[in-house]
């Protein structure tokens, strides 16, 4: 079930429609700043957004039509319950109650409201779940769940249409989206971050930035080694590597490989390895 | 506690209020202010209707800005649009008394003196507009037909079907009080002088 509240309408009350919408669409973007640079290209987050909010649905029996009615039973969308049972609020009402709403956000009165100005958004609850994690909408309602709730402005009522031939009318509203519910939310921006961060964003092995890339490998193990140097480190390379850069003014990779590979003698009196692992061991034991 | 159908022909300007629609035959009825004091004859009082679709887009313009996580929306202007409306008559003849009856409202309201309009519309209602009323969808509205195409198409159509486009300029549906309407939209008179006809009056 769907409903909408505003605090100038209806007393505050929420307008409740009886059957579910049949569609609901909105659009989910990302603001990024793409940078392109030497290391490689670089995409900063800047925030997100979301466009138009569309929601479809169509009424049943519902809204009083026909001849010799009070004309307060027409355009009136106060006697909405909730029920389902509830058969008052039609597409007529529905109407109603959106013309006030474009009255109160764009003038501010009527004959109905007067001096009611007043721009807030509207709130959209929809009783159907919204899983942070799956971002299902269509699973059912029930008591656990929490109503998806939507703070927006409506600004299309293209719908109004009455005919002799329609026995169901269909309803559509489009909504500028001020802030979404917040599982919503979650959902989008963790479905997007693991999105980047599967290919794009920084790598320490990027070989286009990192000087050590190609003399790294990772075993079977997921253990990092540093290729040619002949023995392995458990520990996060990162800190070797960067005590390493102290003899970057002196050596590069190439002098560095030369270093290792062609040291005369033992494997363990080569000097780069007992500095770094001595260079390692001070860093471990300073935390 | 009014009824619609009381409603149905209120021009509250006459004394003579106009008998209600034949429900047999219509389901709306299409008054204009036309009476003998202008030029066309008391026949052309009221013009029933079926109509078979109505429909009316409503927007709500505006601008947007964007923060971090959030996108702001300004409401500006509302738009309401024009009723469309689609009718269906049961003979040519009926069809082009439909013409007839909104040509003759033309051709009243091109010249109304101008100082009359702008004295009418003071008011909250002006009693110089047409007055459409669908009473089984709770539809009271005064306005203008803009324009109306008349198609000819032989013996083939012996129940034209057409469609017109209503200005909603005053809208009483949602009113108990059919005094009280609230104005859509603003008509503004382009007061460029007095019509031809009352310049002739002058000149006399």
């Amino acid at each position: 079930m769907i409903s909408f509240s505003h605090p100038n309408l209806n007393n505050g009350k929420p307008l409740h429609l009886r059957l579910s919408p049949t569609n609901i669409q909105w659009t989910y973007n990302l603001n990024t700043k793409i940078k392109d640079t030497y290391g490689g290209q670089v995409v900063q987050i800047l925030g997100i957004n979301y466009d138009k909010l569309m929601i479809e649905g169509r009424f049943g029996l519902e809204g009083p039509h026909g001849k010799n009615r009070p004309v307060e039973e027409f355009w009136d969308y106060s006697k909405s319950t909730g029920k389902m049972t509830d058969l008052s609020i039609g597409l007529t009402q529905l109407t109603s109650y959106f013309k006030d709403y474009f009255d109160i956000a764009s003038q501010g009165a009527n004959t109905r409201l007067s001096g009611n100005f007043n721009q807030v958004p509207m709130t959209v609850n929809y009783t159907s779940y919204i899983d942070p994690n799956e971002g299902n909408i269509d699973t059912q309602a029930n008591q656990n769940t929490q109503a998806a709730q939507w703070s927006v402005y409506p600004i299309n009522f293209p719908s109004y249409s009455r005919a002799i031939t329609e026995f169901a009318p269909q309803w559509k509203i489009e909504f500028e989206i001020e802030e979404a519910d917040s599982n919503v939310n979650t959902f989008s921006v963790v479905k997007e971050i693991d999105r980047i961060k599967e290919g794009v964003g920084y790598n320490s092995s990027n070989k286009f930035s990192d000087p050590y890339a190609q003399v790294q490998s990772t075993d079977a193990q997921g253990n990092t080694t540093l290729m040619n140097l002949g023995f392995s480190i458990p520990s996060p390379v990162d800190n070797v590597r960067a005590n390493f850069a102290q003899f970057l003014p002196t050596l590069d990779l190439q002098g560095l490989n030369a270093a290792i590979d062609n040291t005369s003698g033992p494997v363990t009196d080569n000097p780069y390895r007992t500095a770094a692992l001595s260079i390692y061991a001070r860093g471990q034991a300073n935390g | 506690m009014a009824s619609l159908k009381n409603r149905t022909g209120y021009l509250y300007f006459y004394k003579e209020i106009p008998t209600m629609f034949k429900e047999n035959a219509s389901n709306a009825v299409l008054s204009s202010p036309l009476d003998n004091r202008v030029n066309l004859s008391k026949k052309l009082f009221k013009q029933d209707l079926w109509i078979t679709r109505i429909s009316q887009p409503n927007q709500l313009s505006g601008q947007s800005y964007q923060s971090r996580f959030t996108k702001h929306f300004y409401p500006r202007y509302y738009s309401p649009g024009n009723l469309s409306v689609e009718c269906i008559t049961n003979s040519q003849q009926n069809y082009q008394e439909v013409a007839t009856f909104i040509r003759g409202h033309h051709k009243f309201m091109a010249n109304l003196p101008t100082s009359t309009y702008a004295q009418s519309f003071q008011a909250n209602i002006s009693p110089f507009l047409m007055t459409l009323s669908i009473p089984n969808e709770g539809i009271l509205l005064q306005g203008i037909v803009p324009s109306f195409n008349l198609n000819k198409k032989g013996v083939f159509d012996p129940a034209p079907a057409f469609n017109f486009d209503f200005i909603i300029l005053y809208d009483s549906s949602r009113s108990s009080d059919a005094y009280v309407s609230s104005a859509v939209k603003t008509w503004q008179d382009i007061r460029i002088g007095d019509s031809l006809d009352v310049q002739k009056e002058q000149r006399k």
